[in-house]
């Protein structure tokens, strides 16, 4: 405190007192002031204290005779306590008015009259002390606040020599600090009192000047005069400055040395620095410490903090896609779900996610995204996987890239770009989206490749370590949830199939993919009976993986356009599907889609498939009236031809002959015979064939209640000769005669039974039995005709019900006549009866050759019949 | 000034005997096989008596895969209609039918077009020859009843 701001007051009436009090402060170099006092001292002494601040106040004791204007006056001096200091000067003689107690530690006592001016120097002293303590007391109350409210660390530290300067009335005040480089070096942190240029060129090295020794070893240094001392090595700006006396406080923290405070005096005279200004820099060089110490640690903490919460966002993304793992969305849902994680976490945009097929070393289309693009038409296109392709290089390095810049001169990128294929998009997606940085993350989960992921960003990145890091958890947290995702999709598949494997009816899965906007169909599941029904192997799953275009052929497109014109969903959609043989079969199939894209794609199907193979022969085999006329009308020209050339070319010789020989009745005679032979074999042939469909036509049928077993013995007893002539006995058994009355056409089944038996003796070998059984079924008869001779082979069972077809096995030792008629005949009137004709061949013999000649077969028709058609 | 007669039938064997009849009362005689030979002849001649089995192979000008048995319809169709270009037989020709085919329905169809007579194979060798002598001299077709 410069002694020239120390103004005291001296309120003495005694005129030798104050005079002795002024001179020995002057001569200490203190100015002071006398006051005139005049009538009202206390008012003067007002008035003055009012107008100026002093430090000191020496004050008559006896200066008031009034005691209550005497006791304002000491709370108004109370009141400047203690930036200003009171000496009472009491004469030694009168203790008459004395100050209240209570505030008598805080003044002082000067005893008139003066005898010894030490005591007028020990007291200025004193105060000054006081007054001295009482500024660093405020001050470090100020600075004390300041620190514990939240501030920077430079703000700190510019505080604490702010105050110096400006409060401490020191010249310059600055705090010199460590910085930890290689070698570490040191610097002004904070500075009050010095120029910017002298800043600038100020010298500070560890070890060497003051402020450098200092720090070295830790200890303070006080030097008196800088110019004096050889290790000031800043002399020159301080010569500048007008700096003169300098003291060096280590600022250390856990004993570890931060830096120096150091505090400047001007003047041009050495300042001899107190204790207590020692005392007092220390305190501040140890509040920088602890200010550096904390407010790092806060910053620090407030770093941690940033982190956590950071890393919250991030456990949170990580929720939701662990979540939506165990929610079991499809896999598409959840890669969309990674990407917007990435999006929000690792602030790209756009995130480009594709998933890739270890096993068939491939990448899965079409790529997911995520933030917006800036050209989302024909983005898919961009990503050719042809083997070569960026992606893939990606993969097949096996690393994540971290690309800063200069995206195109990147190696993979360029090299991506030697192998492109004819047709390749004139502008990559990262040129599109008018990326400036790209991470190429692989994502990878117990050393399977799941995927990759694109991270672009439009601004230019540095990537950290730590964010390399944490791209890195990221992508393995994603890769995880990309691999669950197809393990919860393949284990939905299984299921499906295990339910799939234990219908009885064929069911067909199919899987589509799309080629641009080409819908392949493939198959992606048929179960057992599928395998079966068109001959493929089922235990390889022959099936699965082919073309559905292949085996359902042109029908194909239009049941895809049925499927979305319907709903999804038809019923009895009737195609084909391809046989492993090469043919097609005729199915019905039912069949919905499974899955969709929310765009409309079709994603996989399901059908039950039904075989119309036999239906359709049913069908084929089932002989409408008019088809039966029509092939006997084709039949009878077949007939009627030949007979009409007999007759024409018999008339033609009659006519030569008559004009060459003249009429001959010889002649005459035998070509009429001709001619009505002729005639009558196409009467006979007309009402053979025709009258068969015209009554039957014509008739009906009447269903009445009577003895089947009657008709049926009628029936066996008209071959009774025929049969005989070659030793064939027809059993009727007591079974057939003692079937219960049931509701039947006479004529028909007549006519039936007539077939049947017939078939059975032309079909008998010589000397065998034919056997004739019945029983009742529920509400039905079964009827059994039994021959032995010659089979009929399963694949022809059907067949030789058709018209005209007759047993392609054929007697070697005699011709079997017959129109192949007669079992089309009997199954419609059966059919006609809602009964069913059915038929067992099997061989009784052991012999190979025999069997394969269909030699030695039992062969058992069975008629069933329901009591009554009209309940059926 | 002799008649001419064209026979149109896939079995000649049918038709060939009575030509010896036919040419022996003035009567010239020809024989198409199939719809083509048919349309050329009925382009070079003018004929006075056509005789047809309603069943034969159409030939590439009535088409080839029109059905035979309704060959015999298309030809007389186009016949009375006009349509075969350079016809040097008039289109009210006489016809006679005769033929194998049984269906009803094609006999209608054939008959609604004009027809004088119809016999069902095998048919009297007389009773066809006496019926063609007669009708080649009758100048137009029956009108439908």
């Amino acid at each position: 405190m410069k002694k020239e701001k120390i103004k005291i007051l001296i309120a003495e009436r005694e005129t030798l007192t104050a005079q002795k009090l002024f001179a020995t402060l002057a001569e200490m170099g203190y100015s002071s002031k006398i006051l005139t006092t005049g009538e009202n001292p206390i008012a003067a002494i007002r008035s003055a204290i009012h107008e100026q601040i002093y430090k000191i106040i020496f004050l008559e004791e006896s200066i008031s005779s009034s005691q209550d204007e005497y006791h304002d006056f000491q709370a108004d001096l109370k009141k400047l306590l203690p930036t200003t200091q009171i000496v009472w000067i009491r004469n030694d003689t009168n203790q008459r008015q004395t100050p209240e107690s209570n505030w008598t530690d805080d003044c002082q006592f000067l005893l008139k009259p003066i005898r010894d001016k030490n005591d007028i120097i020990n007291l200025a002293e004193t105060c000054i002390q006081k007054i001295q303590s009482n500024t660093y007391l405020q001050l470090i109350k100020r600075i004390s606040e300041y620190i514990t409210t939240k501030q920077k660390l430079n703000d700190v530290l510019q505080k604490l020599v702010d105050e110096v300067v400006k409060n401490l009335e020191y010249e310059t005040c600055a705090i010199i600090l460590k910085r930890e480089d290689n070698p570490p070096s040191l610097y002004i942190a904070s500075v009050q009192g010095m120029a910017l240029e002298h800043q600038k060129e100020f010298n500070l090295e560890i070890g060497t000047g003051v402020t450098g020794k200092v720090v070295e070893l830790g200890r303070p240094r006080i030097v008196p005069n800088i110019y004096d001392d050889p290790s000031f090595n800043n002399a020159e700006i301080a010569g500048e400055g007008s700096l003169y006396s300098m003291a060096s406080i280590p600022v250390c923290y856990n004993q570890r040395v931060l830096g120096a405070l150091n505090v400047y005096t001007g003047a041009g005279y050495v300042h001899s620095f107190r204790r207590e200004e020692i005392d007092l820099f220390s305190i501040l060089a140890n509040w920088a410490a602890f200010a550096i110490y904390t407010v790092a640690k806060d910053e620090v903490k407030e770093k941690e903090q940033k982190r956590l919460i950071e890393e919250n966002i991030l456990i949170n993304h990580f929720y939701r896609i662990g979540h939506s793992i165990a929610s079991s969305q499809g896999i598409k849902k959840n890669l969309k779900r990674i990407a917007q994680s990435a999006l929000e976490v690792l602030h790209a945009e756009p995130v480009i996610l594709l998933q890739y097929d270890q096993a068939t070393n491939r990448l899965i289309p079409p790529p997911i995204y995520a933030g917006n693009l800036i050209e989302e038409r024909g983005y898919v296109e961009t990503f050719e996987f042809s083997g070569h392709s960026f992606a893939e290089l990606i993969v097949r390095h096996g690393e994540s890239l971290y690309i800063e810049q200069d995206i195109d001169r990147n190696p993979l990128m360029i090299e991506a770009r030697k192998h492109a294929i004819g047709g390749m998009p004139e502008k990559r997606f990262h040129e599109r989206e008018k990326s400036q940085s790209l991470a190429a993350l692989i994502l990878r989960a117990d050393d399977e490749v799941v995927g990759v992921m694109f991270l672009n960003y439009r601004r230019p990145q540095k990537f950290s370590p730590i964010e390399k890091q944490l791209m890195e958890a990221f992508c393995s947290q994603a890769a995880i949830a990309v691999k669950n995702s197809r393990l919860m999709e393949q284990l939905r598949n299984n299921e499906l199939k295990s339910i799939f494997d234990g219908i009885p009816d064929p069911i067909i899965v199919t899987e589509n993919k799309f080629e641009g906007s080409t819908p392949i169909w493939l198959i992606g599941y048929a179960n057992r009976e599928v395998h079966e029904m068109f001959g493929y192997d089922f235990g390889n799953k022959e099936l699965v993986g082919k073309n559905a275009r292949d085996l359902f052929g042109k029908q194909l497109s239009r049941l895809r356009e049925a499927l979305r014109d319907d709903n999804g969903k038809i019923s009895n959609f009737e195609t084909s599907f391809l046989h492993k043989a090469g043919y097609p079969i005729p199915i019905s199939l039912s069949t919905s889609i499974l899955e969709k894209e929310d765009a409309g794609k079709i994603l996989k199907t399901i059908g039950i498939a039904k075989d119309l193979t036999s239906q359709k022969e049913l069908e084929k085999s089932k002989i409408t009236i008019d088809k039966l006329r029509l092939t006997l009308a084709d039949v009878g020209h077949e007939f009627r031809s030949p007979l009409h050339i007999i007759i024409s070319q018999l008339g033609g010789l009659k006519y030569h002959l008559d004009k060459k020989y003249g009429e001959d009745q010889q002649v005459k005679k035998v070509a009429k015979i001709i001619e009505e032979e002729a005639f009558r074999a196409a009467r006979q042939m007309k009402n053979t064939l025709l009258s068969t469909v015209e009554s039957f036509e014509a008739l009906g049928a009447n269903f009445e209640k009577g003895s089947i077993g009657d008709t049926i013995v009628l029936c066996a007893n008209r071959f009774f000769e025929t049969a005989d002539k070659r030793g064939i006995k027809i059993i009727v058994w007591d079974s057939v005669k003692k079937l219960p009355p049931i509701y039947y056409d006479k004529t028909q089944m007549e006519q039936v039974f007539t077939n049947l038996v017939d078939n059975a003796v032309k079909y008998s070998h010589f000397n065998q039995d034919i056997e004739i059984r019945g029983k009742e079924i529920g509400k039905n008869v079964e009827i059994a005709i039994m021959d032995y001779g010659l089979g009929i082979p399963k694949n022809q069972y059907e067949r030789i019900f058709q018209a005209f077809s007759r047993s392609e096995v054929l007697d070697t030792k005699r011709f079997i006549p017959g129109t192949g008629l007669g079992l089309t005949i009997a199954r419609e009137i059966v059919e006609r009866h809602k009964g069913k004709i059915t038929i067992e061949s099997t061989p009784l013999t052991k012999d190979l050759v025999k069997i394969q000649n269909y030699e030695g077969y039992v062969t058992t028709f069975h008629v069933l019949l329901p009591h009554n058609p009209k309940e059926v | 000034m002799s008649k001419r007669i064209l026979f149109v039938d896939e079995e000649d064997w049918s038709i060939t005997p009575y030509f010896d009849k036919l040419r022996d009362n003035s009567s010239e005689v020809d024989l198409a096989i199939d719809g083509d030979e048919a349309i050329d002849l009925l382009q070079k001649n003018k004929y006075d008596l056509l005789v047809l089995d309603i069943m034969f192979p159409p030939g590439q000008k009535i088409g080839n895969n029109v059905e035979p048995r309704k060959a015999g319809a298309i030809l007389l169709y186009r016949i009375r209609y006009n349509e075969i270009p350079d016809m040097k037989t008039t289109s009210n020709i006489p016809v006679v039918v005769i033929t194998a085919v049984t269906d009803q329905k094609l006999l209608e169809d054939v008959k609604q077009l004009g027809v004088n007579e119809v016999f069902l194979k095998p048919a009297s060798f007389d009773q066809v020859t006496d019926a063609l002598l007669e009708l080649v001299n009758v100048n137009e077709v029956k009108k439908n009843e």
